[in-house]
Formats: C-alpha cells, structure tokens, sequence
C-alpha cells in the first residue's frame, strides 16, 4: 500500500512516514508542498494521502478539491489545526475521508490510515480472507485455516495487496507502485524473488497455488471460485 | 456631561424666532394703531376747533366777552376750550376747568396736562369781524386765539383693546408651534432612530452593517450611514487579520507541539536499541529547542506589537551594529558569508538597545540566511539631512519573487516554507522587526531582484 504525506513541517512529515513504515509497513511518499503534492498525484495512484491543511504554494484545502475534480477514488486524510465544526464540515463535504486535528496521537493516526486503506478498496473487517488464507490486517499476520505461515514484511505487504484485489491481475509495475515509494531502489527482480518466496510459502501451506503467475502480465491470486474479500 | 436634544433645541430656537417676530408684530401693530389714533384724534380736535372758531365768529357779543350759543357749537363731552385776544385777555371758556388752558407760544397741536388729566390741545388764529352795521360793512377786525384740548387718556386704552387681538394670536401660534414642531422633528428624527437601531444591530461576530432605506434617501443622514459601514469594513478587515493570526499561530504551535510528540511516540513504535533511543532523544530534544524558539519569537513580537516604545531610550546604532555585526559574525563565517559593517553616523537613534539588537540579528541573520557562500552582507547607517538614520542591510542572495514581496511583513509568511522550517525560521523575522520600527516612529521597506539580491532599508528618527 503507497501513502502521500503532504506536510510543509518536514520533521512532522519525517515521523509520520516513518510510523506508516513501521507500522502498517506502508510505502509513503512525502510532498512538502501542494503543488508537489498535485505532481505526485497525477503520476502515482496512491491508496491513501495524508494532508496538511496550511501548505505553501497551493492550500490544502484546493489540492483536495483539486484531486477530487480529477475523479480519484484515493481516501483522503486530513490534518488540521482547526478543530472548529464548519471547518469540518466544509472538509468532509469537499471529499475528504477523515480528518484528524494537531497534535495528534501517532498511534490512532496508524489506526486511522489502515481503516481508510481498507474501506479504499471495500473491505470492512479488519481481516481478509481469499480460500484458506486469512490476513489480519491489525496483526499483520497471515494464517491457512489454523496454522501461522511466517512471511517477511515484503512478502507480507505484497499479499495484502494482492488480496485488497482478489482476482484481479496486478502488474509488477503495480505491485511496485503500491509497494515502494521513490526513497526505494527499484529492481524489478527483487520484487519477482518475494513474490516467489511468497508463493513458495502459500504452496507449502495450502497445497495449492495460491498466487498465480501469469507472464508478462502480473499475478493474481485465486483460490478456485470461493472467493471472498 | 450635559445631554442635549435636536428636538428640543430646534423648538427652543423656533419658538424664540417666533416670539421675536411676534413681539417685532405687536410692537408694529401698537404703533401703528397709536399713530392712527393721534391722527383721528388730531383731526377732531382740529376739526371742533374749527367749529368752535366759527361759533365764535358768529357770536353776537360785542364786548369782551363771547358767549357761544350751544346751538352753534356744542363740544363733547370732556373737551375743554378757551378763546384768548393776542393780548390773552380770555375771551370765552368752556368750564372753569378750562381756565388752565392758556394760549401755548406756538400754534397747532400741543399735549398738556389739566387736572390730572392729559389733553391733545390744538391752538389757532382766527379773526372775527364785529359791528358791521355800524362801520356800514366794513366791521372791525378783532383777531383771537383759540386752545381746544380733547382728552387723550382712553387713547392707549384703545390702542391696547385694538392690538390685544395680535397678542392673542401671536400667543395661540407659539403653542401651536412647539406642539407641531415637536411632533414634526420626532417624525423627521425618525431615520436616525432606524440608522441607531441598525447599528446597534451590529455584533462583534459578524460586524455586518445594513443601513436602513430611509438613512440612505435622506442627504444628511447618508455620510452617518456611509461613515459607520466604512467603519466596519475596516474593522471587518481587521478582525480578519487578528482572527489570520490567531488561526496561523494556532497552526504553527500545534504543528510544533505535535512534531515533538510524534517523535515520542515513534520512538515507542517498536524495541529499539540504546543508539537509536539516544538518537531519538536528541531528535526530540532539537524539536523541543524549535517549540521555545517558536514560543520566544511569538512573544517578542507580542511585546513589541502591543506595549508602546519606552519614550526616551535612545542608542547609538554604529555601537549596535558591531556588536551585532560581531555576534553574528560566526554563523557568518560557518556559511563563508562575509559580513561587513559600515557606519557613518554616531548620532543616536530614538531606540531602546535591546529592540535594536533584535532588530539587527533579525535582518542581519535573514541576510546570511539567503546568501550563498563567498557572497558579502553589508550593513550600513547613515545620517540623511531630515534628522532621520537610515539603516540599510544588503545581500546578493537569491532575492525574492515579486509576488512575495508585499507579504514578506506578514506574520508567519515564508518563501520557501521548506527551507525556512529546516533553517529554524518561523517566518517571523520580518514582522518582527517591522513592529519594532514602526513602534519607535521609523519606516521598514525593501527592495528585491531575483538572483542579485535583498535590500531591507530602515529609517529611524534620531535622537
């Protein structure tokens, strides 16, 4: 999953990207001003923007209106030192998603950020299931039926993509798109090497191919029909 | 203080007008009442006068002594009259009371007073011809004076009775006057009512101001109207500015606040080791450091926006310049900036020391801030011929875009937001020393090309 981090205070935008990181093991992306953070938008389809209201350049407020004009689906988050009713509700009318006022706590930021991520792609519960494999997106941890299956962080965050979009075949560009941000090196291979691991791992556990790799088109995950989300 | 009303006033000034023409009115009326009465009055005594010179004439009597036949002449009653030969041997009398009307050294007409009484008196010559039998025609010619008095007491009596009614009705308009006037000013008066109950409408949230229609069609009342919603606009416009500020440095401190505890909190994320505690330690602390910066630059512009100059404090500006100058000369040196002074007056400015210290580390710091390296920051003061110091501080920075340059005074305004966080600036250098200078009766401006340079010029008034 890719986060924007729109935050002209680069200390601030510094430890929110890092908890995002950290925690939800997200790839973020930080603008220190709207006009950036516009550039950034039309080249990247991020899964979540977290946005200071009071940014250089171009208002937090018209980058929102800007990105909603452009028809994107992208959950918004918003930071705001204004905690004033009408405030609120001129934000939420505008588009945006959720809004958390200054200072916040980091921990319910996180909270915040994977609820919206979820709903982004449709998902209520905070766990997703495609066949046997279960996800728990709190926990970030992947069961088949009872048994833990111990992945690496990548491995891990490419599954939770790929079962946000179950059934649909996700390009490596996409999976490197959602799964980086521009501070990573990109080596396309590097990617291909998880994604086998993964696959080796979810084989081992179910017997079954869980990921399937469609060359030069991406891979998708299934599970016979019984597809769920 | 002692109220006043228009109401009352302009009644008080109508009625007295009013009460002046009336009086102007009477006075009028009585003279000309009183000199119509003196003329009819002349006239009768003339007239019976004349009458009574006839009855004279025609009088038998030979001698000395006229008797005037009552069927001749008959005066009214009151009259008096006395007929003198030029000797003023009295030759008839109505009474004896008319005894005491001697012939007057002039003719026509006289006033006098007989028995306590006062008399018109007119007085003439005639000439009686007697015994025309017997001087066969001819007769003899026996001149004679005549005083004829008609009593003048009930003049002014009528004169008074005549203009009594002019009194009355001068009295009767005045009452009717005030009654009308100040039912005609309350009703006249009543768009400034409506203008008072419309700005009276005004509340410090909103500060809207609506006229009423009647304030804006009458001509007077129209500047009142046209003055109060100036007013409020610019209070409108001020409001805005405080309320910008409250809400920037709102934004400001919270930001600051919420850097600090995001940074706690990402350190308690995740077990870390003992170097990465220590690093994020000392990454807190150095936010912290920022929030009492932020917190110290907040309330010296406070101070210097709202408590009044110290009247009195003076200081001489070459002196702040090098201390300034050296103070700063080793950040300067740090980003091989040189810094230079010149100054070319001793003459004291009318500045306190320590707002002119924060005034030059303020410009002088923004100066190096925007200076690439090898490049020269120079400081100057001089004396100009209006008894003013000019104090002017050049880089050959980058400058700043036009669009910028009118907002570069604007509290928590930055240029490159960026840059300014990372080197500390709160965007408050500016504002700040503008306060300052414009507390201490002084002007701030500056003057900018992109790419060769700033030009921050102040003119402090001498001590």
């Amino acid at each position: 999953m890719r986060v924007l981090v729109v935050e002209d205070e680069p200390r601030l935008a510094e430890n929110i990207a890092l908890a995002l990181r950290e925690g939800p093991g997200y790839a973020v992306d930080v603008s220190l001003d709207g006009e950036d953070a516009l550039l950034l938008c039309t080249t990247v389809a991020f899964d979540l923007i977290v946005l200071d209201l009071m940014l250089p350049r171009v208002d937090g407020r018209d980058v929102l209106r800007k990105i909603r004009a452009q028809h994107s689906q992208t959950p918004v988050l918003i930071l705001t030192a204004i905690s004033e009713k009408q405030s609120i509700i001129d934000l939420l009318n505008l588009g945006a998603d959720d809004y958390m006022t200054k200072p916040f706590d980091l921990g319910e930021l996180i909270a915040r950020a994977r609820a919206l991520v979820r709903r982004g792609t449709g998902v209520r519960q905070t766990y997703l299931t495609v066949g046997d494999v279960t996800l728990n997106l709190v926990e970030q941890s992947v069961r088949v039926g009872q048994l833990p299956v111990d992945l690496s962080p990548t491995e891990y965050r490419i599954l939770e993509y790929l079962m946000h979009h179950p059934r649909r075949i996700v390009s490596r560009q996409n999976l490197l798109e959602h799964l980086y941000d521009f501070t990573w090196e990109h080596h396309s291979n590097v990617i291909e090497a998880h994604v086998s691991n993964l696959r080796r791992k979810l084989r081992a556990a179910t017997g079954s191919a869980v990921i399937e790799n469609l060359r030069g088109r991406g891979y998708r995950l299934s599970a016979g029909d019984e597809v769920s989300a | 203080m002692k109220t006043r009303s228009i109401v009352r006033d302009a009644t008080a000034m109508v009625l007295a007008v009013e009460l002046v023409c009336g009086i102007v009115l009477c006075g009028t009326a009585i003279l000309h009442e009183r000199h119509a009465r003196y003329h009819e009055l002349e006239e009768m005594v003339r007239g019976s006068a004349d009458s009574l010179v006839g009855a004279v004439q025609d009088a038998e009597d030979p001698g000395d002594h006229v008797t005037v036949n009552p069927e001749e002449f008959q005066p009214r009653r009151g009259d008096l009259y006395t007929a003198y030969t030029p000797d003023h041997k009295l030759i008839s009398a109505s009474s004896d009371a008319a005894r005491a009307l001697t012939p007057q050294p002039h003719d026509g007409f006289s006033k006098l007073r007989v028995n306590g009484h006062t008399y018109r008196v007119y007085q003439r010559e005639a000439l009686r011809i007697i015994d025309r039998y017997e001087t066969g025609g001819t007769g003899l010619r026996r001149p004679f004076t005549v005083v004829y008095a008609m009593p003048m007491d009930h003049i002014w009596d009528e004169i008074l009775e005549a203009t009594q009614f002019y009194v009355l009705l001068s009295a009767a308009l005045l009452a009717l006057t005030a009654v009308l006037m100040i039912a005609l000013l309350r009703w006249l008066l009543r768009p400034l009512n409506e203008l008072a109950a419309s700005a009276s409408l005004i509340e410090e949230r909103s500060l809207h101001f609506a006229p009423p229609a009647s304030s804006l069609r009458i001509r007077e009342l129209r500047p009142v109207s046209d003055a109060i919603a100036q007013s409020m606009t610019r209070l409108q416009h001020a409001f805005a500015l405080q309320r910008r500020f409250v809400s920037d440095a709102a934004h400001e401190l919270k930001t600051a606040v919420a850097v600090v505890r995001s940074s706690v909190q990402v350190l308690t994320l995740r077990a870390r080791s003992a170097e990465q505690y220590q690093a994020g330690l000392d990454r807190i602390l150095a936010d912290n450091t920022r929030v009492e910066e932020l917190v110290a630059r907040m309330l010296t512009l406070a101070r210097y926006e709202e408590a009044p100059a110290e009247p009195g404090s003076t200081c001489r500006l070459d002196e702040q310049v090098q201390m300034a100058v050296s103070a700063l000369q080793n950040i300067a040196s740090l980003r091989a900036v040189a810094l230079r002074a010149q100054c070319e007056t001793e003459r004291p400015a009318r500045l306190s020391a320590e707002a002119a210290q924060t005034l030059l580390s303020n410009l002088i710091t923004n100066a190096i801030e925007h200076s690439p390296s090898g490049s020269e920051v120079v400081v100057r003061i001089a004396q100009t011929d209006t008894g003013h110091i000019t104090l002017e501080v050049r880089d050959a920075g980058s400058g700043i875009a036009p669009e910028n340059l009118p907002h570069v005074f604007e509290r928590f305004f930055r240029e490159d937001p960026s840059r300014s966080r990372q080197t500390g600036g709160a965007g408050l250098g500016l504002a700040i020393a503008k306060s300052i200078v414009e507390n201490a009766g002084g002007t701030i401006s500056i003057q900018s090309q992109p790419g060769s340079g700033t030009h921050v010029t102040v003119t402090l008034p001498a001590a």
